[in-house]
C-alpha cells in the first residue's frame, strides 16, 4: 500500500504581516532591548553604589569637556609683561627683543632720522638698567648742556632711548648696526654698559648659556613654542586633533545622548582616555622643544666653565662689541661714549643663595676696568661712572654728573 | 569584455598621441617625476624644485631655529659655528689665514664648490707659502643685508676674527626684499617664508595648527601615493602612468597652497609686530630702492667694522640668471630656472641699481668687485635653478674675482 506523496507548503505571509515584522517588529524589539540594557545598566549602577544620572553626567561631560578645550598651545610672551603692554617684549631678528615701546621708538626714531629737513640734536642711548636710569634722570641736563658743545650750539635735542633692564652687548652693537642700515644716523650715541654684560653674562653662563646670548630670563619665553620642526608639529597636531574629538564628543552629550547611560559612560571614559593621551603628547612636545633649546636655540655656542673663564669671556664680550660700536659710531660721525656703569658683586644669584657663581667679590669689576682701559689706545671715550657715584647720594645726582663728564669729555675730543 | 578593449584603446591610443606631440611617453620619467614630487614633499616646508633625494640627516641640519642676533640659523649652522669657535686659536707653531665667506645660499655653495679654484690662485702669492688657509663659511639659506653685518657684528663678539672677510651677496637682498614687502614685511627683516615660521607665538596657536594638521594631511596623502604608485609600477602604462602624476602634482600643489596659508596665518595675529618690522618710511615705498639701500648701509657697516680690525673687507655683487643680459640662457637653465614673479621683479629692477650703488661704494674706497656680468658671453649651463650655480659656475666666479682678491691681499 503506498501512500501518495504530499507536499507540506506554507501560505506566504500576508503583506501586512510583513509589514508589521519589518517596520514595527524589529524595530520595536531592539528598541526594548536598549531600553533592557539601559536599564539593566542604570540598575547595575545602582547595585554597585555609583548610581547614573543624566544631570549629573551632563556636567562631568561639560566640565571634563571644559577643561580640555580651553586649554591654549601657546605659552606667555614675556615673564610678568601683559600682553600688548609698552614693557611686553617681542622677538626681533636682529636685537634678539625689544619692548613694544622701543619697537615705536624705534620706528618714530628711523623716520626723525631719515629726515633731511630736521635739525634736531639725535641722541641714542643705549644700554642695559644703568642706563635706564640714567635716560630717565638726565634728560634735563643733556637738553641743558649739549647745545653748548662746540657745532651743536642752539640745537634742540631729541632723545632715543633703547635702554632696557636686561639689555646687554652685543645688543647695543646690533640695534645701532640696525639703526645705520636703515639710513638712521644719529649725533651721539651714550652706551651705560658693563653690569648686565658682566652678572648677566656670569648668570647665563652659569645656566648653561653663552654670555653673548641674550638674558636667560628674556630669551626663553621668546623662543619657546618655536620647534617647528615636522616631528613637533606632527605631536602638536595629534594634541589639536585630540581636542577636537573631546570638542565633539561633548557636542554629542548636548544633542541628548547624554540620556543613554551606556554612552555617557564610555564618552566620560573616552575623554578621560583621550585628556591623558594628550597631556603625554604634549609633555613630549615641550620636552623636545626644551631640548631642541638647550643645545641649540637658547644656549648659543658652548658657555666657559670655570668663574674665571666666566667673567673673563662676559668681560670679552662687553669689550669686543663696544670697541665695534666705537668703530661704527667713527665711521658715520657719530660721536660715541660709553659709561662704566656702577655695580655691586657677586649678583643677586648668589646673594639670594640659590647658587653660589664661585666670583670673588669685585674680581669681576677689575676685569671690566682692564678691557676698557683697552678703549683708550682705540681712541674711544669711556668714563668709569663709579668713580664719579663714589660721591653721589641719588640716581638724579650721579646722572647729572655723568652728563656733566659726557660734556667734559666731549668738549676735549 | 568591454572594459579591458576600452582600456587597451585608451592606452595606446595615448601613446599614439604623445608619439604624435613630439613628446612620447617614458616609464622612468613618469617613476622619476612620481620619486621627485614625494622626496620634495618629505619636509613640513616645501623643498624647492631640486632632484636631489631626501636625505633625513641633512635635512635636520637644515632645520632652521632661532637666533637672537640673525633671526634665524640652520642647525648645521650652529653646529659648524661652534666647531670653528673652538678651532679659532692657532696650535703652537701653526701659522694659519682665515678667510671668513658671508652671504646666502649662494656664498654657502661657493665655499664648497669654488673655494678650492680661490685657494689656488691665493698659492701663488708667496705670503701663503707654508701657511694654513682656514676658509669659514657663514653662508646660510636665505641670508641677505642686514643679516649679514649683525652676523659679523656677532662673531666678532665672540672673538672670531679672520684677516680677510668675503662678502658674496646681492640676489636675495632683492628678491627677498621684494618678496617681504609684497608680503607685509619690512625689507629689512629675514626673508618672511624663512622667519614666519619660528615666530614662537605664532606656530602654536590653535587655528595655525589647524593649517599645519591639513597639510600634513596632503603631504602623507602624497606619500603613500606616490608610495603605492612607485611599489606596483605604474609607470608601466601610459593612461595610469600620467594619472598618477597628474594627482601627484595636484597633492603636490595642495601643500604648496597649504603652506602659503599657513605662512599667512602666522602673519596675523599676536606674531605680526614682531614678523613685519618698522613701519616703512615714505621714502621706502619702493621696497627695492630701500633694499638696495639697505644693501650698500650695511656693506659700508661690515667695512667700517673690518678696518678698525685691520681685516681686508672684500665684497662681490654675485651673478644671476635672470639679471637681463647677465648671460645666455640655456635651454637647461630655462627649464630649470623657474622663478617667482617678485623674485624676478626685485633681480630686474634691483640688479641695475646695485651696480650703480656698487660703483659708489667702490668709489669710496670699497674693495668691491661687480660680477654681475661675468658670465655675459658663457654659454655653456652654469646654473641649475634660478640662482644657484653648479661647480662649474662657482670655479669661473672664483677665477673672476680671485684676480683682484690677490691684488688687494698683496697690497696690504
Amino acid at each position: 500500500m503506498s501512500t501518495p506523496p504530499t507536499s507540506t507548503t506554507t501560505a506566504p505571509p500576508s503583506a501586512g504581516r510583513r509589514f508589521f515584522e519589518r517596520w514595527l517588529f524589529w524595530p520595536l524589539s531592539l528598541l526594548l532591548l536598549a531600553l533592557a540594557v539601559e536599564l539593566g545598566h542604570r540598575a547595575q549602577r545602582i547595585v554597585t553604589g555609583r548610581p547614573y544620572l543624566d544631570a549629573r553626567a551632563a556636567e562631568r561631560v561639560a566640565k571634563l569637556a571644559e577643561e580640555n578645550v580651553k586649554i591654549e598651545f601657546a605659552r606667555p610672551s614675556t615673564k610678568g609683561a601683559p600682553p600688548g603692554s609698552d614693557s611686553e617684549l617681542l622677538p626681533h631678528p636682529y636685537a634678539a627683543f625689544l619692548s613694544r615701546a622701543h619697537v615705536r621708538t624705534l620706528e618714530q626714531a628711523v623716520a626723525a632720522m631719515r629726515d633731511a629737513t630736521r635739525t634736531e640734536l639725535d641722541v641714542v642711548i643705549v644700554g642695559g638698567v644703568g642706563a635706564q636710569m640714567f635716560a630717565g634722570a638726565s634728560r634735563e641736563r643733556l637738553i641743558e648742556t649739549l647745545p653748548t658743545l662746540p657745532g651743536w650750539q642752539g640745537r634742540k635735542v631729541a632723545f632715543w632711548s633703547f635702554a632696557d633692564t636686561y639689555v646687554k652687548e652685543p645688543q647695543q652693537l646690533e640695534l645701532v648696526l640696525y639703526l645705520t642700515a636703515l639710513g638712521a644716523v644719529p649725533d651721539l650715541v651714550i652706551d651705560v654698559s658693563g653690569r648686565n654684560e658682566l652678572l648677566v653674562g656670569s648668570a647665563n653662563a652659569l645656566a648653561d648659556m653663552h654670555p653673548a646670548y641674550p638674558a636667560r630670563a628674556q630669551w626663553q619665553p621668546l623662543v619657546f613654542g618655536g620647534a617647528t620642526d615636522r616631528a613637533s608639529l606632527d605631536l602638536l597636531v595629534t594634541a589639536w586633533r585630540n581636542q577636537r574629538e573631546i570638542a565633539a564628543v561633548a557636542a554629542r552629550a548636548k544633542a541628548g545622548w547624554i540620556h543613554c547611560s551606556l554612552w555617557a559612560g564610555d564618552a566620560i571614559d573616552r575623554i578621560e582616555h583621550l585628556a591623558l593621551e594628550r597631556s603625554l603628547v604634549l609633555t613630549s612636545y615641550q620636552r623636545r622643544s626644551e631640548a631642541a633649546q638647550r643645545e641649540l636655540v637658547l644656549r648659543g655656542p658652548s658657555p666657559p666653565i670655570t668663574p674665571s673663564q666666566r667673567i673673563a669671556t662676559s668681560a670679552n664680550i662687553w669689550f669686543q662689541s663696544t670697541r665695534d660700536l666705537a668703530a661704527l659710531c667713527s665711521a658715520h660721525g657719530i660721536r660715541f661714549v660709553v659709561a662704566l656703569e656702577p655695580f655691586e658683586e657677586p649678583h643677586h644669584a648668589a646673594k639670594k643663595g640659590s647658587e653660589s657663581n664661585g666670583e670673588k667679590p669685585g674680581s669681576g669689576r677689575k676685569v671690566l676696568m682692564q678691557a676698557a682701559k683697552r678703549l683708550t689706545e682705540l681712541d674711544a671715550i669711556w668714563i668709569d661712572a663709579a668713580e664719579l657715584a663714589e660721591e653721589k647720594q641719588t640716581p638724579r645726582e650721579l646722572a647729572a654728573a655723568l652728563v656733566d663728564e659726557i660734556v667734559r669729555r666731549l668738549a676735549a675730543n | 569584455m568591454i572594459w579591458p578593449i576600452a582600456l587597451l584603446l585608451g592606452e595606446f591610443g595615448l601613446r599614439g598621441a604623445l608619439a604624435a606631440s613630439g613628446s612620447g611617453y617614458s616609464a622612468e620619467d613618469v617613476r622619476a617625476t612620481l620619486t621627485r614630487l614625494r622626496e620634495q614633499n618629505r619636509e613640513f616646508v616645501p623643498r624647492p624644485n631640486s632632484d636631489l633625494p631626501w636625505n633625513p640627516a641633512e635635512s635636520e641640519r637644515a632645520e632652521r631655529v632661532v637666533q637672537p642676533y640673525l633671526g634665524y640659523d640652520i642647525v648645521g649652522g650652529l653646529q659648524l659655528l661652534e666647531d670653528q669657535i673652538r678651532s679659532f686659536k692657532d696650535a703652537p707653531g701653526q701659522r694659519s689665514f682665515r678667510i671668513a665667506i658671508f652671504g646666502g645660499s649662494v656664498a654657502q655653495i661657493f665655499a664648497d664648490e669654488g673655494v678650492p679654484r680661490l685657494e689656488q690662485l691665493l698659492r701663488e702669492l708667496p705670503r701663503f707659502h707654508g701657511v694654513q688657509i682656514h676658509w669659514l663659511s657663514f653662508g646660510r639659506g636665505g641670508f641677505r643685508q642686514p643679516q649679514l653685518q649683525a652676523f659679523l657684528a656677532y662673531l666678532f663678539a665672540l672673538g672670531v676674527a679672520p684677516d680677510v672677510v668675503i662678502n658674496l651677496d646681492g640676489f636675495n637682498e632683492v628678491a627677498l626684499g621684494k618678496q617681504n614687502a609684497s608680503l607685509g614685511s619690512h625689507p629689512s627683516f629675514p626673508s618672511v617664508p624663512h622667519w614666519a615660521q619660528l615666530l614662537a607665538r605664532g606656530a602654536d596657536r590653535p587655528q595655525v595648527i589647524a593649517l599645519a594638521a591639513s597639510i600634513r594631511d596632503d603631504q602623507t596623502a602624497l606619500d603613500e601615493f606616490a608610495a603605492w604608485a612607485l611599489d606596483r609600477g605604474v609607470e608601466r602604462s601610459a593612461l595610469v602612468g600620467t594619472l598618477a602624476v597628474r594627482r601627484a602634482n595636484s597633492l603636490r600643489a595642495r601643500c604648496l597652497a597649504g603652506f602659503d596659508r599657513y605662512t599667512e596665518a602666522l602673519r596675523s595675529g599676536q606674531a605680526r609686530r614682531a614678523l613685519i618690522g618698522p613701519a616703512l618710511p615714505a621714502d621706502f615705498e619702493d621696497p627695492i630702492g630701500a633694499s638696495v639701500a639697505i644693501w650698500a648701509a650695511a656693506s659700508r657697516n661690515m667695512r667700517a667694522l673690518c678696518e678698525a680690525r685691520n681685516i681686508l673687507y672684500f665684497h662681490v655683487l654675485q651673478p644671476t640668471l635672470h639679471d637681463p643680459g647677465a648671460k645666455p640662457i640655456h635651454a637647461d637653465e630655462e627649464r630649470d630656472g623657474a622663478i617667482d614673479a617678485d623674485w624676478l621683479a626685485g633681480v630686474r629692477a634691483g640688479y641695475p641699481l646695485m651696480r650703480e650703488a656698487g660703483a659708489k661704494l667702490a668709489a669710496d674706497g670699497e674693495t668691491f668687485f661687480d660680477a654681475s656680468r661675468i658670465f655675459e658671453h658663457v654659454t655653456e649651463p652654469l646654473y641649475y635653478d634660478n640662482c644657484h650655480l653648479n661647480e662649474r659656475g662657482n670655479q669661473l666666479l672664483a677665477e673672476a674675482f680671485g684676480a683682484q682678491l690677490v691684488e688687494a691681499l698683496d697690497r696690504r
